[in-house]
């Protein structure tokens, strides 16, 4: 899988191994905001202080900045999932563009896909980090690397973006 | 009828300005650092060298100080940051 460019205004992947293309096909139902078990809601929705003292802010927050939050994590997917018809299969590897001004709305949905992965299996900086050669065998090890492979495509839109 | 203007003495203002609130960032092992970085130019437009100082103080320290200043302002950075995904807090600078 390698990242790529064309002209100013777009950039893509291509050669994506078809089992990584599923993966990235996946991602928004990985954020599915009717899906999100109460761990990942408590992640995406953090409280804005952690003072005992605050009730009052606590519930202004979740009345009325709590649903700008939703709305954009919301729209940040539909575009996604938009962008996703173009993941389309060349020879044996599959490749995808999308808009440059659409990166915004992918580095958005990659860290939400991985924030619910991490939050769903409880997972820390110690495995996260590792640099061990990732097990394919269990399950956690499988999440594991798709949290990096989303990883890897945030940092090649970083670097683009920057 | 002359008016006079009169100026508070110091320790009243203090008594009448609102206590400042800071912006903090807390460490998330998933969030990776560029990302941090990038949020932290974009949101408060710090330059590149600012960014990082305040990444690596998350990364190593478990938070960092942003920005401190009036409450409203406070509310809506780490509302913006929310919208990135990270785990920023508002706090009083005397907590």
């Amino acid at each position: 899988m390698e990242f790529f460019t064309t002209g100013k205004s777009r950039v893509g992947f291509r050669q994506i191994h078809p089992l990584l293309a599923e993966l990235v096909r996946g991602l928004p139902v990985l954020v599915d905001p009717d899906a999100l078990s109460e761990t990942v809601e408590q992640r995406f929705y953090p409280e804005p202080t952690r003072e005992r003292d605050h009730d009052q802010l606590r519930s202004d927050w979740k009345a009325f900045v709590e649903p700008g939050l939703q709305e954009h994590f919301r729209s940040s997917r539909d575009i996604v999932i938009a962008d996703l018809k173009n993941l389309i299969e060349k020879k044996d590897a599959f490749e995808i563009t999308i808009p440059l001004q659409h990166a915004d709305a992918w580095l958005n949905v990659l860290n939400q896909a991985r924030l619910a992965l991490a939050a769903d299996l409880g997972f820390d900086e110690e495995l996260l980090s590792s640099t061990e050669p990732p097990d394919l065998v269990s399950n956690r090890g499988l999440i594991a690397f798709r949290i990096n492979l989303y990883a890897f495509m945030q940092q090649c839109l970083i670097e683009q973006m920057e | 009828m002359a008016t006079k203007s009169t100026e508070l003495p110091a320790a009243e203002i203090e008594t009448v300005t609102a206590e400042p609130w800071n912006v903090i960032v807390h460490n998330d092992p998933v969030n990776l650092m560029s990302y941090v970085a990038m949020v932290f130019k974009r949101v408060f437009g710090y330059p590149p060298e600012r960014a990082q100082k305040h990444m690596l103080e998350v990364h190593e320290h478990g938070r960092s100080v942003l920005w401190t200043g009036e409450r409203e302002k406070a509310e809506l950075y780490v509302q913006q940051l929310h919208g990135y995904l990270l785990l920023a807090t508002l706090e009083r600078t005397g907590s």
